[in-house]
């Protein structure tokens, strides 16, 4: 039995009151354990809903068909009580925005130690002893002293880094992060893609990277995911997929970076009410055919890489 | 912004209620079927009958006509009273929390000691020295309401100050003046609504304790206020003199809350947290 | 055309304000019209408030500005009402740079309400003008800002500061919350706008690419004060200072 997470088919719809809101439409990902993957996409293509998915953490206003497996459970299928057991003990996701991810009035450790002391049941010496010894991990010089301050005591850089502690507290197999790096100078972002990349090797960590910011997937990641208006267009192993992108829309991406060409990509994307048929970015792409717009293409396998596009088709 | 249509049932259940009290005072005199000062002395503590709907006081006064005029004077003291509160409050915590520095310590001052002075004494104070009339009362009413709505409005204007897109404004080269009335006032808007209603609420409850010291409504005026006071040596056995004018001021106060809220909803931005994926 | 000289802000904190802490430490610089400089450096290194303090948007403690030749350190906000034409900012966060209750085109008529500029048949052609060089259509003007897309917004915000022609924008940055394709996007809008208005931009980031890719010089910013100006050329190809150094390290061997 492996530790891969599989998705089968997932598609996620919002109800609002414009209408119902397409975020993910059917996909089929396989995650492999032991590494890091990149899920790449600009705002709302859906990367987030679906990392949040994956622990059943979206808004009530949400619904979610297909599977997610896991270890031969079905996610999506689990009690709400056996989940718990799963959510930061097996999989934890760490959620975007440091500064809103703290409870202003509590002290950092005090949080950083909560899911340690509900899930193993140990007395509160031990958690304090682990909460610190974890803030230590993260390269905090006087751990003692975060673990008894308040998250506006600290630097938006050593927010972050304390959400990765109490992120991974328990020592999951498998952590979500979401946009990890958003809004974060160079240092800190150097600091935090460290983290990562120690948590790969020294707790074997699996984790699915959910990022806009190239620079860190490119980085840090061993496979890519290309997400667009919730459906995967490109797949492949980082090297390749940000060498010879396959897709015109990862292509795009690349270019727009300002150390390439700073070439912005034309138009915008899609409405996820009315999406449009066919390839989901036929109305952005330069190489459009006339099949592009009538028929969506599948996700085929192209020298190692899977990409979703007529051109290869 | 959300439509009228789509506002829940109980908001409209409100502004009928309503509706039909501000009616009702304005076309007292045709509805009323007696004077509401005619003493009747055969007729005193009648209960509910076809000729006196919700029955007569002590005096022999018919208490539905008594309701139908008391909602004049009631309704149209309040919404004054509130308005003037908040032009009071609203003006001077605009510019307390817009300015800032020495004219925000002096007015802050001034609510301290506004707020720290027990509000009914005070009442009892400015109408008694002022001598009962309904200028004093709106002016006791006023002067001991309006630290608190400055208070609330001045921690509003605080928070709107530092969005960007008031230095973006200034930088564009608007005045004091136009921040205030273009960009302040319309974001603070929503509590405005929200504090207007309980206030107005309040007002109805302090002029009837004040009525029932004699500094309010000058007997034989009607006001709900004091036909509370006047029913309480009865109550036990005529209920009905308590009830009507009690229940008045709970649906008062209870449709006007609610109407804030509606208004609440119907101006506020659509905080759609399904944004991100649209 | 911009020349700032010996310009220090303290801001106080702690008990009774007896605690000083400098977010700009007497720094000097100076901008030549039609170009670009970039100012670069960590959270909290004081180039957000030297920005502003180039703008006069908040008083400084001691230093001079001069603007086209025209000292204005000492100028008053009244005073400064008439150069407001010609400085403006644009904000990092496009969702908070507009008000929230006006519609867009409320917002893009302000700048005529405060400076008088043209007719009303004039600011229409204006406008419409404008958007389209920064690449929206009409349609926009009777939306708010909350059913538009962070890139959008940024735009609206550069068409609403261009219908005034001013000659320094500062640009405090412009696209550290928006996507790379967006930000691209921006970026082209921005370098478009100087091209056609000349304009001299103040452009604020810590991202060393972007930096690079928009400026012709490029000032290095540390705990409040500058210390390395060069050539964006130069000062990738052989930092002087030790900072720089490491800064460039991290960030392009990242």
């Amino acid at each position: 039995m492996d530790n891969n997470i599989y998705l089968q088919d997932v598609t996620i719809s919002f109800t609002t009151k414009a209408g119902t809101v397409h975020a993910v439409n059917h996909v089929d990902l396989n995650v492999n354990s032991g590494e890091i993957t990149g899920m790449i996409g600009e705002t709302g293509s859906g990367k987030s809903v679906l990392g949040m998915s994956v622990l059943r953490l979206l808004a009530a206003n949400s619904l979610i068909s297909g599977s997610i497996i896991y270890k031969n459970s079905d996610l999506l299928q689990l009690a709400e009580k056996e989940l718990n057991q799963i959510r930061g003990k097996v999989i934890s996701f760490i959620p975007q925005n440091p500064d809103a991810a703290f409870d202003p009035t509590m002290k950092i450790g005090k949080q950083i130690i909560e899911g340690f002391l509900y899930h193993d049941k140990k007395s509160k010496a031990a958690g304090i002893s682990h909460g610190i010894g974890q803030l230590q991990n993260y390269s905090f010089h006087e751990p003692q002293k975060t673990f008894n301050s308040y998250p506006f005591q600290l630097s938006g850089g050593m927010r972050q880094r304390a959400l990765c502690a109490m992120g991974t507290v328990l020592s999951p197999k498998w952590i979500i992060a979401d946009e990890p790096t958003k809004g974060l100078d160079a240092i800190i972002r150097q600091q935090v893609s460290q983290v990562f990349l120690e948590l790969k090797k020294t707790a074997n960590s699996s984790i699915l990277l959910i990022t806009h910011d190239l620079r860190l997937a490119q980085k840090i990641c061993d496979t890519v995911i290309v997400l667009y208006a919730g459906t995967v267009l490109e797949q492949g192993p980082a090297g390749k997929l940000f060498d010879e992108p396959l897709h015109p829309y990862t292509c795009g991406l690349i270019d727009a970076q300002p150390h390439r060409k700073l070439l912005p990509l034309s138009g915008m994307p899609p409405s996820l009410i009315n999406l449009p048929a066919g390839c989901k970015f036929h109305l952005r792409c330069s190489c459009r055919k006339d099949i592009c717009c009538l028929k969506e293409p599948a996700l085929l396998e192209v020298n190692g890489q899977w990409v979703r596009c007529w051109k290869y088709a | 912004m959300c439509n009228i249509k789509q506002l829940p049932v109980i908001y409209k259940i409100a502004a009928c209620i309503l509706m039909l009290m501000v009616s009702s005072a304005i076309f007292a005199p045709i509805i009323a079927p007696y004077d509401p000062n005619q003493v009747l002395p055969d007729e005193t503590l009648q209960s509910c009958s076809g000729a006196h709907l919700l029955g007569t006081d002590a005096l022999g006064r018919d208490v539905f006509s008594r309701i139908l005029y008391g909602a004049r004077v009631s309704i149209s003291f309040a919404v004054a009273a509130a308005l003037c509160t908040m032009i009071l409050g609203v003006t001077l915590g605009m510019i307390s929390g817009y300015f800032g520095g020495i004219i925000d310590t002096i007015i802050q001052l001034l609510v301290n000691i506004f707020q720290g002075l027990p509000g009914m004494s005070m009442m009892i104070a400015i109408a008694g020295v002022m001598g009962p009339s309904t200028i004093s009362l709106l002016f006791a009413v006023t002067l001991t309401s309006w630290a608190g709505f400055s208070r609330i409005v001045r921690g509003e204007v605080l928070k709107i100050r530092e969005e960007n897109y008031i230095e973006g404004v200034r930088s564009l080269g608007a005045s004091d003046f136009y921040i205030l009335v273009h960009y302040i006032l319309p974001n603070i808007f929503n509590s405005l609504i929200i504090l207007f209603t309980v206030r107005i609420g309040t007002i109805v409850l302090s002029i009837a304790s004040l009525s029932f010291l004699g500094l309010g409504m000058q007997p034989p005026e009607a006001d709900w206020g004091a036909m509370i006071n006047d029913a309480k040596i009865y109550f036990r056995s005529y209920p009905n003199l308590l009830l009507a004018p009690g229940l008045c001021i709970l649906a008062l106060c209870a449709s006007i809350n609610l109407i804030g809220d509606a208004l609440r909803d119907l101006f506020s931005i659509e905080q759609d947290r399904n944004k991100q994926y649209l | 055309m911009l020349n700032i000289s010996n310009i220090t802000k303290k801001f106080k904190s702690g008990l009774l304000g007896r605690t000083h802490t400098f977010a700009v430490n007497n720094v000097s610089f100076s901008m030549k019209a039609g170009q670009t400089l970039g100012l670069v450096g960590m959270s909290g290194s004081g180039k957000s408030t030297l920005g502003r303090l180039a703008l006069k948007l908040i008083p400084g403690d001691t230093g001079k500005i001069i603007f086209n030749g025209i000292e204005i350190s000492d100028y008053t906000m009244k005073q400064m009402k008439t150069l407001r034409k010609e400085m403006q900012i644009l904000f990092q966060n496009p969702e908070s740079s507009l008000n929230p209750r006006m519609t867009i085109g409320e917002s893009l008529e302000e700048p005529y309400r405060f400076h008088d500029i043209g007719d009303k048949k004039y600011l229409g052609e204006q406008i419409e003008e404008q958007l389209q060089f920064v690449g929206l259509g009409t349609e926009l003007l009777g939306r708010r800002p909350h059913q538009l897309s962070g890139g959008q917004l940024q735009r609206v915000c550069i068409a609403r500061l261009l219908l005034l022609r001013p000659k320094l924008l500062v640009l405090d940055e412009p696209t550290s919350m928006l996507d790379v394709s967006v930000q691209a996007q921006v970026i082209e809008v921005l370098k478009n706008a100087q091209k056609k208005h000349k304009i001299s931009y103040l452009f604020i980031s810590h991202d060393l690419d972007v930096i690079k890719a928009c400026s012709d010089e490029i000032a290095v910013m540390n705990k409040g004060r500058i210390i390395e100006q060069q050539s964006a050329e130069d000062l990738y190809k052989q930092p002087q200072e030790e900072y720089t150094k490491q800064l460039l390290d991290t960030f392009l061997n990242f």
